[in-house]
């Protein structure tokens, strides 16, 4: 409340920009503008020439897509995982606080 | 000469915190800070070579012994003690400031050890004296976990003592080099460096005892223990390819955990394990590129995560929890801890930050040797630790629903933050700074047009799958709950198992015991029966009949001596 006007400023300018929707759209044209930029420039590969991981890093979007099905991916395992591996705050005994 | 031929490194700053106690206040600071600031002075001085070489029954013994790998440890180590000393200028607790100069002078000791003795000794000068900084947390949580920590860490160095003793046995050389993976010596070498580096299986003291330290004290344990371990492989273990199937496997695992921990302290204890595991692959490709890899990467990593660390300490300092559940919208009032905290997950791998220009090495070492499956892992890994980064960022500083408005951090925690920040900047907008003091030439230009556009490829798409993943309400909800990871075995399984043998062997005691005492008191009976006061062989004979018995003894000597 007493926070001084830059302060005030930010945040009124942050909280308006954290919609996620927003940042969602703004990180898909970013993303999409990556994946087209891999058109305009010669991708050097780590990988032998010839070799399977040649072909795959040459992949147009590869790393685009690969992260992004992966992360995903990650996330719904992880959430999977918990059914197995959550127990209460107080399974070893004292809880941590 | 150097300067090392007068103070070997590390020891700065094990001696100078003796004398800790008698400083007060702002002089004590001062004090604290100027020890490692020499020691990396001298440092800089330093000309390779071994040092203070001296005779143990019989053995030559290098206490310091300088070359271009242990100067990067070396390097890190003493910048890593000077921001973590800034972070901690508000303690007024002596135990843990003499505690974390004896850790850092420690760690630093070890990474210039010529030989293994020496290599011992400080090995387990880390241990003994990191775990007052977990233990000061004061919690009985604390204290337990500093019980495990303790218990492990000094079980690593008895098998470092034994592995040595076994390879000088076989080799005749108690040097620190290279080895050979063949015998048990170096294997309990190799198993010692693997609990320090937190190796599958063996890595659940990490993520025990991190979070649980005080919140100074996480910021010390999070630089030296495992970067340590890391330099141990390294310099004992480059080339052997087992440790990159390890190091694979430590670098994806521990993020599935990351993404469902609610402690953020520990989420970045799983996050340490995971980068733990590049390093790990650097040291099994063995190449000088990996082995570079793995330098530099320590070397930013230390930088990076120290500043995770501080911010999510500066969080605990001012709220009192690092819960993700419990946080939330602390941009608002921590707002330099916030930016503080997405340059620390920027530097993970951003270009422009130190995380790039270091993992790029071991990322292109493994494609050249054509190891499609462990650069896919780490590719993988890379992603799942940005995304674990945001989720930090995410639940603690913007989304959540805390309406918890502390003070900023105070200041000196922000001075750290902000020169570990201004580095992590400088070494990835510099590169050359860092690779001038690898071990190896560095020929590798991480600024090409694919090298940035793949990354930023990346890093945007992983950001993406999670502002999906949010705006899906997909992602788990943080809860307040405990997660099972392997140390269930000894926390829970091990006990259990220890508990029903007890049930199954106290009844067992308890029938054993009745019978032996039955039996005694039947014992006892007999022989009161015959000896006791009324039994045959106490009763009292009459006189005359004791001289008939030796009459008749006497005449039968006589006869038998006459035949």
């Amino acid at each position: 409340m007493n926070e001084p006007r830059t302060d005030g400023k930010k945040a009124h300018w942050l909280h308006k920009a954290m919609n996620i929707n927003s940042i969602w759209w703004a990180l898909l044209c970013v993303t999409l503008v990556l994946c087209v930029a891999d058109f305009f420039y010669h991708k050097h590969t780590p990988f032998k020439p010839g070799t399977l991981g040649a072909e795959i890093d040459q992949f147009w979007a590869f790393y685009a897509v690969f992260a992004f099905f992966i992360s995903i991916g990650l996330v719904l395992i992880a959430k999977f995982l918990r059914r197995i591996l959550m127990r209460s705050d107080d399974y070893y005994g004292a809880s941590d606080e | 000469m150097s300067s090392l031929a007068y103070v070997p490194p590390g020891l700065y700053l094990v001696l100078g915190a003796l004398l800790v106690p008698f400083f007060r206040g702002n002089a004590r600071n001062a004090y604290m800070l100027l020890l490692p600031i020499l020691g990396f002075f001298g440092l800089m001085q330093a000309q390779e070579g071994t040092y203070w070489q001296f005779l143990l029954f019989g053995q030559t013994l290098s206490p310091v012994r300088v070359d271009g790998l242990s100067l990067v440890f070396g390097y890190i180590f003493h910048i890593a003690a000077i921001v973590s000393i800034i972070f901690a200028f508000h303690i007024k607790d002596t135990a843990q400031q003499v505690a974390g100069l004896v850790y850092a002078g420690s760690a630093i000791g070890a990474a210039f050890a010529g030989d293994l003795i020496t290599l011992f000794v400080y090995w387990e000068g880390t241990a003994i004296s990191s775990v007052f900084l977990i233990w000061a947390g004061k919690s009985e949580a604390a204290f337990k976990s500093g019980m495990r920590y303790l218990v492990i860490q000094i079980f690593s160095g008895v098998l470092l003592l034994a592995g040595s003793v076994m390879h000088f046995k076989m080799t005749g050389s108690l040097a620190f080099d290279k080895m050979n993976l063949s015998g048990l010596g170096p294997a309990l070498i190799f198993t010692a460096f693997g609990i320090k580096a937190a190796f599958p299986l063996l890595h659940n003291w990490l993520q025990d005892a991190y979070p649980n330290a005080t919140v100074t004290g996480t910021v010390f344990l999070s630089a030296f223990t495992t970067k340590l371990a890391i330099y141990g492989l390294a310099r004992g273990f480059p080339g052997t390819e087992m440790l990159i199937w390890i190091g694979a496997v430590m670098a994806i695992f521990p993020i599935f955990y990351a993404m469902i921990e609610n402690d953020l302290r520990r989420v970045l204890a799983y996050g340490l394990n995971n980068q733990l595991g590049f390093m790990v692959v650097g040291v099994g490709i063995g190449t000088e590129l990996a082995l570079n890899g793995t330098a530099a990467h320590a070397f930013a990593h230390i930088l990076y995560k120290g500043l995770l660390f501080m911010s999510m300490g500066a969080v605990l300092y001012r709220t009192g929890t690092v819960k993700a559940s419990e946080l939330g919208g602390l941009y608002k009032c921590m707002p330099w801890t916030t930016v503080f905290c997405i340059v620390g997950i920027a530097s993970m791998a951003t270009p422009l930050f130190c995380g790039f220009v270091s993992k790029a090495l071991i990322i292109s070492a493994a494609a050249y040797k054509g190891h499609l499956l462990v650069w896919s892992a780490l590719l993988f890994a890379s992603a799942g630790i940005f995304l674990a980064g945001l989720k930090i960022a995410y639940f603690a500083f913007f989304g959540g629903v805390s309406s918890t408005r502390p003070k900023e951090a105070p200041s000196n925690m922000l001075v750290a933050m902000g020169l570990v920040a201004f580095l992590c900047v400088g070494v990835g907008l510099f590169p050359t700074l860092l690779y001038r003091v690898l071990p190896y030439e560095v020929v590798y230009a991480p600024y090409t047009v694919t090298h940035v556009v793949t990354q930023l490829q990346l890093l945007f798409a992983t950001a993406l799958a999670f502002a999906f993943l949010i705006r899906r309400n997909l992602f788990p909800t943080q809860l307040n709950s405990q997660n099972l990871d392997f140390d269930w075995c000894y926390r829970k399984l091990l006990p259990e198992i220890i508990s029903r043998i007890c049930e199954i062997y106290w009844p067992l005691h308890q029938h054993a015991l009745q019978t032996i005492r039955y039996r005694i008191a039947r014992l006892i009976v007999s022989v009161s029966k015959h000896h006791g006061p009324e039994g045959i062989l106490a009763r009292s004979w009459p006189t005359g009949s004791t001289v008939l018995w030796v009459a008749i003894l006497l005449a039968l000597y006589v006869i038998f001596y006459y035949l």
